[in-house]
């Protein structure tokens, strides 16, 4: 595992928080987890830029918060996915699949 | 939409609960991180050590996370603001000389720039003033260059030019108007009937004077109130309308009153017709003539129009009209003459350098008090704010100082306005009409953001960038800044002094001159001696004048305390004179007409002293 955090575009990090949430609610340490994980390791969010993204996102809509008891009996706010949130959602992937598409022939021309 | 604005209140209004909520969060992100550490076996001292370590600064993501909320900005120059306040309340004696300097300085700038528009900058008060212009007679070859038109020339000029739509003839005379009270003296304008038409003036009540009013043969008692006149003398009563006024024993009917205005409104109490007359002079220039420019006719066009007229003219009264030129010039030059427009550009410009000393002045003080915070503010960075926090900060100080000092400005230009008002100065055009309007506040809205970014700008700039330590280190040091710092402040203090030099020498030389005015040799004496004016109507002929001033004369010789009375029909250095020709008695038919045109009074002979043997000569009186 590279400890090495990789350079976040501010698009991606909103994706990787909206596809860390789909499956359930989480707190802030639980999302940067869950990042780590359905990213191999390869994305570590920090403090610096997840609570600011969280905050953000929350703004605009797409998350909503609400306190509750943590695993070990903390309270912590958790965020889950409002439907603006999915619907948030479904267009990065499209952007996100265009793009990585885009790039991948870039790459692979000669 | 509604949730942002339900947002946007709960970030501004509650605010604590956000605060304490965005604490509680980021503290059991840490909780939770020292917990992890510690299930692999870390000591929870070292634990927590590495988790903070990891969030790189609870303070400095708090702020990130308020910076991204909405209303940030709001609440941010709000809380700029209140520490401003706090700070100002901290050091009054800063906040109190920066706020009076500023007023001083916003307070004299706007009281200038007030006079400046209303006599520069307003719109004349009549339709399409580009169109209109003043025409004047000339005579080159005598060396008159502008001279008021005589009432023949004005009739045949209007006739025959065709650049023009109207033109009309103005003129002021004294009337005593009786039979309403008290016998009154009024200035009365003497106008042709078209004379308000050109101007495009619409009266407040009643009408203007129909267009051929002044026609001989139609009813031509009609009068036109002065807006003052009308306010003073009949309480703006709208009923004045259809009454009739006795002027020098002539009888008119009240058909209008006009709304105030300059020029030409505000000359004259009342309004009458000027009655074409073939018979009309033509050797006494007393009228102003104004005309309206014919649509597509351009100021040269009418000057090559007004050339052809002058030498038909020439040809038709040889004996009057030899020689005759018109000058033509654009009603924008009513405003004020080529001298009163300098004067009021430099007395503006004068001003613009009292408020750059005010605006250098509150730039010095910022930055010597950033100089002295220089500790301070690198603490706050420390603590994370960031730097265009810290501009904030600073600029929040200029900013509450610059409106203190606008407010309490302007109430100085509002009471400036009442002296000027007051001393009721009289050759300044549109003095009467000068106020604090919207222009005016505009003005002075701008030149106070002015002042408060250049003056806030140079001290917030010198915040201290990227190396805190050593910020902090020179904070230790000395409170009187590094060398940049220092070389800006000796800059400013430099052209304070300089720019206070310039106005100290223009003052002086301003002091210099009315002092020589006030002693300058005006041929006679003043002191003792009183003027007073009597008017008398003008169908006495000379045996009646005679008599009046005799009766005059003998009354007033026998007061207490009088020495001498003597009568002229017009004092010296009145400022105008009667246009009437001199002839030579040895040649009394001079070739052409041709005549001098000289001041002249006539001055009643018989001196009366006191004493009761009559002064031999004049030079007993003046």
């Amino acid at each position: 595992m590279s400890p090495q955090p990789a350079n976040l575009l501010q698009g991606t990090l909103d994706l990787l928080i909206l596809k860390a949430l789909v499956s359930e609610q989480r707190h802030g340490l639980g999302i940067s987890r869950r990042i780590e994980q359905i990213t191999n390791g390869t994305f570590q969010v920090k403090p610096g830029s997840l609570f600011p993204a969280l905050h953000r996102m929350e703004e605009a809509g797409w998350l909503a918060s609400s306190w509750g008891e943590s695993e070990n009996n903390r309270r912590a706010k958790f965020y889950q996915l409002t439907k603006a949130g999915r619907r948030q959602l479904e267009t990065e992937q499209q952007e996100w699949g265009r793009i990585s598409l885009a790039i991948a022939s870039a790459l692979k021309a000669t | 939409m509604l949730a942002s604005i339900s947002k946007l209140w709960r970030n501004l209004f509650h605010k604590k609960t956000i605060e304490r909520e965005l604490d509680d969060e980021i503290r059991t992100y840490v909780d939770m991180l020292t917990a992890e550490k510690m299930a692999t076996g870390m000591s929870p001292k070292m634990a927590r050590r590495q988790a903070l370590m990891d969030a790189e600064g609870i303070e400095q993501v708090k702020e990130q996370v308020r910076e991204i909320r909405r209303g940030h900005a709001i609440e941010g120059i709000a809380a700029d603001l209140r520490q401003a306040l706090r700070t100002l309340r901290n050091n009054p004696g800063f906040a109190i000389l920066a706020t009076l300097m500023l007023a001083l300085g916003i307070g004299a700038t706007t009281l200038v720039f007030s006079v400046f528009y209303s006599v520069l900058l307003k719109p004349l008060p009549f339709r399409e003033p580009d169109r209109l212009v003043q025409i004047w007679e000339a005579r080159p070859q005598k060396g008159w260059q502008q001279a008021s038109f005589t009432e023949a020339n004005f009739w045949d000029v209007r006739a025959m030019s065709k650049a023009f739509e109207g033109a009309g003839a103005f003129t002021l005379a004294d009337m005593n108007m009786t039979g309403s009270g008290d016998p009154q003296h009024l200035t009365v304008g003497r106008v042709s009937a078209q004379f308000f038409h050109i101007l495009g003036v619409q009266p407040l009540l009643g009408r203007v004077f129909f267009t051929d009013e002044d026609q001989p043969g139609r009813d031509n008692h009609a009068v036109l109130l002065g807006h003052r006149f009308w306010i003073t003398q009949f309480g703006a009563s709208p009923s004045i309308l259809g009454k009739t006024l006795r002027f020098d024993g002539q009888s008119y009917r009240v058909a209008g009153v006009l709304p105030a205005g300059e020029p030409w409104l505000n000359d004259a109490d009342a309004f009458i017709p000027l009655v074409y007359s073939p018979a009309a002079s033509r050797g006494s220039f007393e009228f102003s003539v104004i005309a309206r420019l014919a649509k597509g006719v351009s100021l040269e066009g009418a000057r090559s129009d007004l050339a052809a007229v002058c030498s038909r003219l020439a040809k038709l009264y040889p004996a009057n009209d030899t020689g005759m030129a018109i000058k033509i010039k654009p009603a924008s030059a009513w405003g004020a003459d080529a001298k009163l427009r300098s004067a009021l550009w430099v007395l503006l410009g004068a001003v613009g350098f009292l408020l750059l000393i005010a605006c250098v002045n509150l730039a010095n003080l910022l930055l010597a008090r950033a100089t002295a915070r220089l500790r301070e503010i690198t603490i706050r960075s420390a603590l994370g704010a960031s730097r265009i926090r810290i501009i904030r900060l600073v600029l929040g100080e200029a900013f509450v100082v610059g409106f203190l000092g606008a407010g309490l400005g302007l109430l100085l230009a509002w009471q400036g306005l009442d002296l000027i008002r007051a001393a009721n100065l009289d050759g300044i055009p549109h003095i009467s009409e000068i106020g604090l309007n919207g222009w005016v506040l505009g003005f002075t809205l701008v030149i106070t953001l002015l002042v408060v970014i250049c003056s806030g700008l140079v001290p917030a700039l010198q915040a201290p960038r990227h190396d805190l330590a050593a910020a902090l280190r020179e904070g230790d040091r000395s409170q009187a800044g590094n060398r940049s710092q220092y070389r800006l402040r000796s800059a400013l203090v430099t052209s304070e002094v300089a720019l206070s030099l310039i106005l100290l020498i223009g003052a002086g030389l301003l002091i210099r001159s009315f002092d020589k005015l006030l002693h300058v040799n005006r041929g006679f004496q003043t002191s003792h001696r009183i003027i007073g004016t009597v008017n008398m109507p003008g169908s006495y002929d000379g045996n009646r004048i005679d008599q009046t001033v005799r009766a005059y004369n003998s009354r007033v010789s026998s007061l207490p305390g009088v020495q001498a009375v003597a009568a002229a029909s017009s004092r010296p250095v009145l400022g105008w004179d009667s246009g009437m020709g001199i002839v030579a008695a040895d040649r009394p038919d001079p070739a052409n007409g041709q005549c001098a045109l000289g001041e002249l009074a006539l001055h009643h002979k018989r001196l009366f002293p006191r004493n009761g043997h009559p002064a031999s000569t004049r030079q007993d009186l003046l």
